[in-house]
């Protein structure tokens, strides 16, 4: 009763918690600056084909600049849509602010900054020697694209940030002013195109808004901003109530609040298995509970604002993947509540999330799709299963090291958990293999859909089916009685080196039709994550003798592995 | 282990069949298929996918480089040789036949087993009836494309029913795995029947002509046309097949359609093209555009950033009518006046014209499309496309068509056995200037709808297969 008492007691104080950091920030009221950014943030453009609100164009293009949604100088924090205001309204201050991240040496070097350690420059360091840049940046273009080195490949990069810096500044790719019903919006600059008297207006109080900033008069900017969300509300409803709530959405910062969640339970799991065990497990729990509403939340905002099944690029697979992992820990938590189920959709939640941040620099994650793609039942079957099929694999894998890790180096894995742990391993495996198959063969339908072939031996397409005949690999080799809980355990893990073959490796090779670009850095993770599991492999290979647990005892009720084949 | 119920002593033939039923051998097989599989993706680049097609996956063995395991500028030079995808494909069937022979014993008797068969055999019917039939391309065409596979999908069901119920019936609790390796079978197949018999080919038209023909540019024909009929052309189209082998036994090439013999000097699968210059002239006998271009063999092709690579094949020929030489002609499919026109030459023989090219291969129909209008849609603000569609008009005296129709992504026509899909364009001149015509692709796949069953029984049968597992795991992890 007492025990009981406490758990619930956690909870609580878990879930208070969570609620506390979620939403803390946000109903803090507004910080009183003097200028009403916040209004402005939310004013729709049109940018990259995509209507979003202001702030969506400045984080985007902030965090491809500077790899942060924010500039830091000192102890001034700017955010982005101030920063943003700041180089359409005041160029020149904004061209001394360090935003710019360079980490290649070389590049550094090339910018004439070869004796700085800093890691950020500002537009006018860069451009000091605009001449010699431009040389620069002729001979790493005039490289074919194939054939470009780390450098070069960095360098026209920066020059690409350069370009976007300026034309951002001036406004010249958001357009701002909407447009009759069947014509596309226009900017600032394309004062001919401004056919009714509100579309002239709206211009006009841009314009003057921009100068009020400039000269420093926030009474005049807060007017022309007010007055500006109405003219823009009357204009265009949908868009502009549409561009508001993503501007919310920015700032609730879903995912990366959830990706903290989750690693504050893991560590409360962590300190469980030292001290006050059971009540810390429950505040976990629900904590990891809490930050899958947080996750979900996030996920159906991101349906609803890009009227978009949830995975459309490799950026919301990996939440995808990271949710759908979520949810299968917690539901093994709540059949076999033995700790393993939610330590698993902890760590997963929070990995998956962590890449998922590392995969935003590409820009805009709800952006325009390609026109091949741009059909949302395909999307909604089969992108959704072949993502859930990754998930599940994943989810094996790590039950695998988490089998491994506690056999190798403590004596808890006895005969009865190993058993456990073995089964868990084999449910996940099994709907693991059969999503990939499904979410496979539907890929296949679609191809043949789409361009008549049902299976092109594209490279995606083989990654697929390479997670699939691994799975079919290892039930067989569980059937067989091949592989017991231990052999299974290592077969999942390797199963981790697949899915990530499958999800990154492929896309690296530039090949196919499903190939989405690729970033350096990402090959490095992959790599060593890579070389991760391929240890883990070696580890749970190793002779029964350096293991500190016993796990291949008999059990009380030992019975043979399922076998659909061999029961008779 | 569990006690084996008595059972009757096994035949010699099931017995001899153990060793290809074993589950070892299965686990074999899929790590082979996975190495297998890896080694054909890395391949690709290097090598163009429908090489590798034939190299790794459409042949019985292949010699893997070792070096495409290894980062770009690292070759051990060495090679593995590999079991192909025919002999793994084959051996998976043999051992998913001789597992179902010797261990999944029909379990039911008496009625059951009957009526088990019975719904079996009329289930496989209904599931025969229903993909042959013309019903699925109507389901498809007529809820507009994709939109139709979930009807699709509800009525199939109601023909699928009698076979999952017979199986059911007659293999009890062994039912799912039945219908999974049914439908692994299945897919094997139908990646067999797509090897030999799916011919993909493209149609580009440009706006406002009318094309009856459709193009293989993974092959080549020699094409000599005698236009001196106002009302049809002559066509004479020597295989790329028989071009080859002209040129290695140098023997000419004759034919009663022929006004000329055609020796083939040499023949370069793919080529490149320079300017002759004034330092390495032209041999006096070259006629025609050879005698300013020269053609010189390159390797083959890979795919390109996104597509399919395309090998450019080039030929010199020479041509003979009545003991005389008429010249040595630079033939190749480089040749190409715009994009998808392959420059003609004209060759004379006595006081008639020729027009011979080396073109890829064509396909004539008895119908012709005519492209009244492409449209390339972008995003609002963006060159980002959203969406191709050709505005066509289909004409088919001999069936009494002549209607117009839109084919555009995501959504093909289905149409005498073949599908035509939207698959490219042809660009304006310069940058900037208008598109100018579509690409069409064609395909011809008679095992098609195989991958649509496939699909269907696997999916049911892994449901049936890890539902009952699952149901009995809660059941017991409750008791």
């Amino acid at each position: 009763m007492n025990g009981s008492k406490r758990n619930v007691i956690a909870m609580l104080i878990a879930l208070a918690f969570g609620a506390i950091y979620q939403f803390g920030p946000v109903m803090a009221p507004p910080a009183t600056g003097r200028f009403d950014v916040d209004s402005f943030s939310r004013l729709p453009a049109l940018y990259s084909g995509r209507y979003k609100p202001i702030d969506s164009v400045a984080r985007d293009s902030l965090l491809s600049i500077n790899g942060k949604q924010s500039v830091r100088e000192g102890d001034l924090r700017i955010d982005a849509a101030t920063w943003m205001l700041e180089l359409a309204a005041q160029p020149e201050t904004a061209r001394t602010r360090k935003v710019f991240r360079v980490d290649h040496p070389e590049v550094v070097s090339a910018i004439g900054q070869g004796h700085s350690e800093a890691q950020r420059f500002s537009f006018d360091e860069i451009v000091a020697n605009a001449e010699e840049l431009q040389r620069q940046l002729d001979l790493a273009r005039a490289t074919p694209s194939g054939g470009r080195r780390l450098y070069e490949r960095r360098l026209i990069s920066l020059g690409d940030k350069l370009a976007l810096f300026q034309s951002l500044g001036q406004l010249f790719s958001v357009s701002l002013v909407p447009a009759a019903p069947g014509e596309s919006w226009t900017t600032l600059h394309q004062a001919d195109s401004l056919r009714t008297p509100t579309q002239t207006e709206i211009a006009r109080r841009y314009v003057q808004m921009l100068s009020a900033y400039r000269a420093d008069d926030p009474a005049a900017f807060n007017a022309e901003v007010s007055a500006l969300g109405t003219l823009l509300q009357a204009e265009a409803p949908g868009v502009t109530k549409k561009a508001g709530r993503e501007a919310t959405l920015n700032r609730l910062e879903l995912f990366p609040r959830a990706s903290v969640l989750y690693i504050i339970t893991a560590l409360l799991i962590l300190v469980s298995w030292l001290k006050w065990g059971p009540a810390l497990l429950s505040a976990a729990t629900s904590l990891a509970v809490f930050a899958l509403v947080v996750h979900t939340a996030g996920l159906v905002a991101r349906v609803y604002l890009s009227g978009r099944p949830p995975v459309t690029n490799l950026y919301s697979s990996a939440i995808f993947i990271g949710w759908g992992s979520v949810i299968t820990g917690l539901v093994l938590e709540r059949l076999f509540k033995n700790g393993m189920g939610v330590t698993l959709a902890a760590v997963m939640g929070f990995l998956s999330l962590l890449v998922a941040q590392g995969l935003t620099g590409n820009g805009d994650t709800m952006a325009v799709l390609q026109a091949v793609l741009d059909t949302n039942f395909w999307l909604a079957t089969h992108v959704v299963v072949i993502t859930l099929g990754y998930s599940a694999t994943y989810l094996a894998g790590f039950l695998g090291i988490a089998y491994v890790l506690r056999g190798v180096f403590s004596k808890s894995l006895d005969p009865e958990d190993a058993h456990r742990i073995g089964q868990m391993i084999y449910g996940v495996v099994c709907f693991a293999t059969l999503l990939s198959f499904v979410g496979t063969i539907l890929g296949g339908i679609w191809a043949d859909q789409s361009w008549g072939r049902f299976w092109g031996w594209d490279p995606k397409e083989n990654g697929a089916l390479i997670i699939v005949l691994w799975n079919a690999l290892i039930l067989h080799a569980r059937w067989g009685g091949l592989a017991r809980h231990r052999g299974v355990a290592v077969l999942a893990i390797f199963g981790n080196v697949v899915t990530s073959w499958s999800w990154f490796g492929v896309n690296m090779l530039g090949k196919g039709l499903h190939s989405y670009g690729f970033m350096d850095s990402a090959a490095f993770w992959l790599v060593a994550f890579v070389f991760v599991q391929l240890f883990l492999v070696a580890l749970g290979s190793l002779p029964r003798r350096a293991w500190r647990s016993r796990p291949w005892g008999a059990l009380a009720t030992d019975t043979p592995p399922e076998t659909p084949a061999a029961s008779e | 282990m569990s006690t084996k119920p008595q059972r009757k002593p096994a035949s010699p033939f099931v017995r001899s069949l153990a060793p290809l039923a074993s589950i070892k051998l299965t686990v074999t097989l899929l790590a082979l298929s996975i190495v297998l599989v890896f080694a054909g993706t890395l391949a690709q680049t290097e090598m163009g996918i429908w090489d590798v097609l034939d190299k790794y996956f459409r042949s019985l063995y292949v010699v893997i480089p070792l070096r495409i395991f290894f980062p770009s500028d690292f070759d051990p030079k060495l090679a593995l040789p590999f079991p192909g995808g025919y002999t793994i494909g084959m051996l998976m069937l043999i051992n998913l036949v001789a597992a179902h022979t010797v261990r999944f014993k029909v379990k039911a008797k008496g009625g059951r087993l009957v009526s088990g068969l019975v719904l079996l055999a009329v289930g496989v019917g209904s599931i025969v009836w229903l993909h042959n039939g013309p019903l699925p391309a109507e389901i498809l065409s007529r809820s507009g494309g994709y939109a139709g596979v979930l009807p699709l999908m509800g009525i199939g069901a109601l023909f699928y029913a009698p076979l999952v119920v017979g199986s059911v019936l007659a293999f009890g609790r062994r039912a799912g795995i039945v219908l999974i390796h049914a439908a692994l079978m299945l897919l094997l197949i139908g990646e067999g029947v797509t090897a030999g018999s799916a011919v993909e080919t493209q149609m580009p038209i440009y706006e406002g002509a009318q094309v009856h023909w459709a193009q293989d540019s993974r092959e080549v024909e020699l094409s000599v046309v005698d236009p001196s009929d106002p009302e049809r052309d002559f066509v004479v189209a020597i295989p790329q097949s028989m071009l080859v082998k002209a040129s290695k036994n140098g023997q000419p090439i004759e034919h009663e359609g022929l006004p000329f013999s055609i020796t083939v000097d040499r023949y370069y699968s793919n080529s490149s093209l320079t300017r002759v210059t004034a330092a390495a002239p032209s041999p006096d006998t070259i006629r025609g555009i050879g005698a300013n271009i020269m053609a010189m063999p390159a390797t083959r092709a890979t795919d390109g950033e996104g597509g399919m690579g395309v090998n450019l094949p080039a030929a010199y020929i020479t041509l003979r009518a009545g003991g005389e030489t008429l010249g040595t002609y630079l033939v190749s499919t480089n040749l190409m006046i715009d994009q998808y026109v392959i420059a003609e030459q004209d060759v004379s023989v006595g006081d008639k014209a020729y027009r011979v090219a080396l073109r890829f291969r064509r396909y004539y129909k008895p119908y012709s499309f005519t492209l009244e209008k492409f449209n390339h849609d972008v995003y609002p603000g963006t060159t980002i496309p959203k969406n191709f569609s050709s505005d066509l008009r289909l004409h088919y005296p001999e069936k009494n068509i002549d209607r117009d129709l839109v084919i555009y992504m995501n959504n093909p026509l289905r149409f005498e056995g073949e599908t035509f899909f939207q698959s490219g364009w042809i660009p304006g001149v310069r940058q900037g200037e208008p598109d100018r015509g579509t690409v069409l692709m064609v395909v011809r796949n008679p095992g098609w709808t195989i991958p649509y069953i496939a699909c269907a029984l696997g999916t049911i049968g892994l449901a049936l297969q890890f539902g009952s597992s699952l149901s009995r795991f809660l059941k017991r992890s409750k008791s």
